[in-house]
């Protein structure tokens, strides 16, 4: 079947499902429509050109049951040039019981404690076409899933079915946010959609006035491809790995504590093991994460710190044996929290480079606020931050929530 | 001579009853404080709120908020979801407040990040959004955590009130003391000042309205003003309902991210 076949099929099966949650909800007991306007725009320091120019439609309709609950969440970007791209980021059917619940749709996951940073939150993949700077909620994909929690006392038991896998998004050829290596990524090879290639998560969390802490564990597929063949010839293609976890957070004196740990069992790695010819080699790596939360003098106050490290490490992989990762968040808020700044910051460390996003929010009146900020890269030009520096913005952002 | 002894003794005995009388019927400034914190207020508890904020300018903004609580014999559990405006809708507060005089503890919901925070103990004095209500007051303060003394009586209102001073026991408050007007009988604060630490007034709570309610008293209607940055928030407490069987489990995670319907 053609591409162009596969695509109006999959849009008369959204249609379907549209139609299908629309139906259910007028005959839900209760409706609530709501939603998001914003207008955006985003000029380069460096280059004086204003390559991002963006209204974003987000809409949510809510309806109720006795022990259900519907959501649908469609989209739609509105780019400068006048392509639309829109979607569902959410559609699914909540049946609620009282010592468990399911959840059956197209739903964005979201677990562990870290702020900013995916660890044990690997569920869903990430929009990344706008590299990191998008929304927290528009940065995660909704994927189609099944999931079953279940309370008992302190704790909830969790386990998350995804029958189909979908990669993390990366930028096209278009977006500033592009690269050239991520040509050899694009179009990677999906595994074939049969249940023994679905993934599956499961999660215990137990929650008391003095700790929250969970454990969790996965069956997953690489949301990033990895490459073999050669450099002008390079084949992607997606593996599988098992993730083991946990976090926690907790109150020291007046201090929080979050701490989140992973670790990714024979995760593939790129290697190049001759000079233009990709390879690939297994290894154990550790994603941890510790981070603290204070407020001092009334500005709120958050430091994270990032360690990725590759057991069995060998010279030809094309990932650092270390990474080493600070990020750092200092808000205020004034006039009754109509005016809020913030400044947001990943750090790269040993080659340094940095993300600088300081922003200032200005509540025009009751869901009405206007943003401005400026997102300030540099650093080595290697690095994940530092090769954004001609991408340094500053940006206007108008939102009217409904 | 031996009378004159006796009706010495007498006039002696009575004022000394009189005296042990009067001291037996003042309670002192924690008994106050202890009857105004376990005023009984029913086991479980639902109102709707409207909170509505005023600027020294006198434009408003308002805020819609489900309240729900339940009391243990050790603890006090509360619920806030935020209804509206649209900006803030869905985030909602948990606050657990402990009869043995522990600070509280107190959790916030996020739906933009899809997570729920604790609360740190020095955040507890930063504004409930926005409002001039800090994330403490909306605990419960326990009488452990201030030195009380009655410093006066007086018709407040038309309500015969003590008049509490209470000093901070220990350290991170923003106030370094606070006077109280109680109501007799009924135990329900009228007014409380708030003084910074040049003692100074910066802060006044003030209760406009309260009512039985299923034979609880219940305040229906209360302003604080921010003297200093003349800004004030009024709550105001509307379809309130007792015992409509909550359970100790749904003042949970799960119950923050779902929402008010229980």
């Amino acid at each position: 079947m053609s591409n162009a076949k596969m695509k109006i099929y999959a849009r008369l099966m959204l249609i379907a499902v549209l139609v299908l949650v629309v139906q259910t909800t007028l005959i839900a007991k209760d409706i609530r429509f709501s939603g998001m306007l914003r207008s955006y725009a985003g000029g380069r320091i460096s280059e004086g050109d204003i390559p991002l120019t963006e209204q974003t439609l987000d809409l949510e309709l809510q309806g109720w049951g006795n022990s259900t609950r519907i959501n649908i969440n469609p989209y739609a970007y509105i780019m400068g040039e006048g392509d639309i791209d829109w979607g569902v980021r959410e559609a699914y059917i909540d049946i609620l019981f009282r010592n468990f619940d399911f959840r059956i749709g197209k739903q964005a996951v979201v677990w562990g404690e870290a702020e900013g940073v995916f660890i044990t939150d690997i569920v869903s993949p990430q929009d990344l076409r706008s590299f990191i700077l998008a929304d927290f909620r528009e940065i995660r994909i909704g994927v189609p899933a099944i999931r079953a929690n279940y309370y008992r006392g302190p704790l909830t038991y969790e386990v998350v079915w995804l029958p189909i896998f979908v990669p993390t998004s990366q930028p096209g050829p278009e977006s500033i946010w592009y690269r050239e290596s991520m040509a050899s990524i694009a179009d990677s090879e999906l595994p074939e959609k049969k249940l023994s290639n679905s993934e599956v998560f499961g999660k215990i969390k137990y929650f008391s006035r003095t700790i929250t802490a969970e454990i969790m564990a996965g069956y997953a597929w690489d949301d990033l491809p990895v490459l073999e063949g050669t450099v002008n010839s390079p084949d992607p293609f997606h593996e599988r790995f098992t993730v083991v976890g946990g976090s926690f957070s907790t109150t020291l004196s007046s201090i929080i504590l979050r701490s989140e740990q992973a670790v990714y069992l024979n995760r593939a790695f790129t290697t190049m093991p001759s000079p233009g010819m990709f390879g690939t080699s297994d290894h154990h790596q550790l994603h941890s994460l510790t981070g603290l939360d204070w407020s001092l003098l009334g500005i709120d106050m958050s430091a994270q710190y990032i360690l990725q490290y590759i057991n069995d490490y060998e010279d030809s992989l094309l990932t650092s044996e270390y990474e080493h990762t600070a990020t750092f968040r200092l808000r205020d808020s004034y006039f009754a929290d109509t005016l809020t700044l913030e400044l947001f910051g990943y750090v790269g460390i040993d080659p340094a480079d940095m993300l600088l996003r300081p922003s200032l929010t200005y509540s025009i009146e009751d869901g009405v606020e206007i943003k401005t900020g400026i997102e300030l890269f540099f650093g080595d030009e290697e690095r994940n931050f530092g090769r954004y520096d001609k991408n340094s913005l500053a940006y206007v952002s108008l939102r009217w929530y409904f | 001579m031996f009378r004159r002894i006796t009706l010495g003794l007498l006039i002696g005995l009575i004022f000394a009853g009189l005296l042990f009388s009067q001291a037996n019927d003042t309670p002192s400034g924690r008994e106050v404080m202890e009857n105004v914190y376990y005023r009984p207020t029913g086991d479980e508890m639902t109102a709707d709120l409207k909170m509505v904020l005023t600027n020294s300018r006198g434009a408003t903004r308002e805020r819609s908020i489900k309240q729900f609580s339940k009391s243990t014999d050790d603890v006090d559990k509360k619920m806030m979801f935020f209804l509206d405006p649209a900006d803030v809708r869905d985030s909602s507060f948990m606050n657990w407040s402990y009869h043995d005089g522990r600070s509280d503890d107190q959790w916030i919901y996020l739906p933009a990040i899809r997570k729920i925070r604790r609360i740190s103990a020095d955040s507890k004095n930063d504004s409930f959004m926005g409002s001039d209500f800090t994330y403490d007051d909306l605990g419960e303060r326990h009488p452990d955590e201030d030195k009380h003394k009655i410093i006066g009586e007086e018709e407040y209102n038309g309500e015969p009130c003590y008049i509490v001073e209470s000093v901070p026991v220990g350290s991170g408050d923003t106030f370094s003391k606070t006077v109280s007007w109680i109501i007799k009988d009924k135990w329900i604060g009228l007014k409380r000042e708030y003084y910074d630490e040049n003692g100074q007034v910066y802060k006044i709570l003030q209760i406009d309205d309260y009512e039985k309610i299923d034979n609880y008293w219940v305040i229906t209607d209360m302003i604080i003003r921010d003297l200093g940055r003349n800004h004030s928030t009024r709550i105001r407490m509307e379809n309130v309902r007792f015992n409509i069987g909550l359970r100790d489990n749904q003042f949970s995670e799960r119950q923050m991210m779902q929402g008010p319907r229980l």
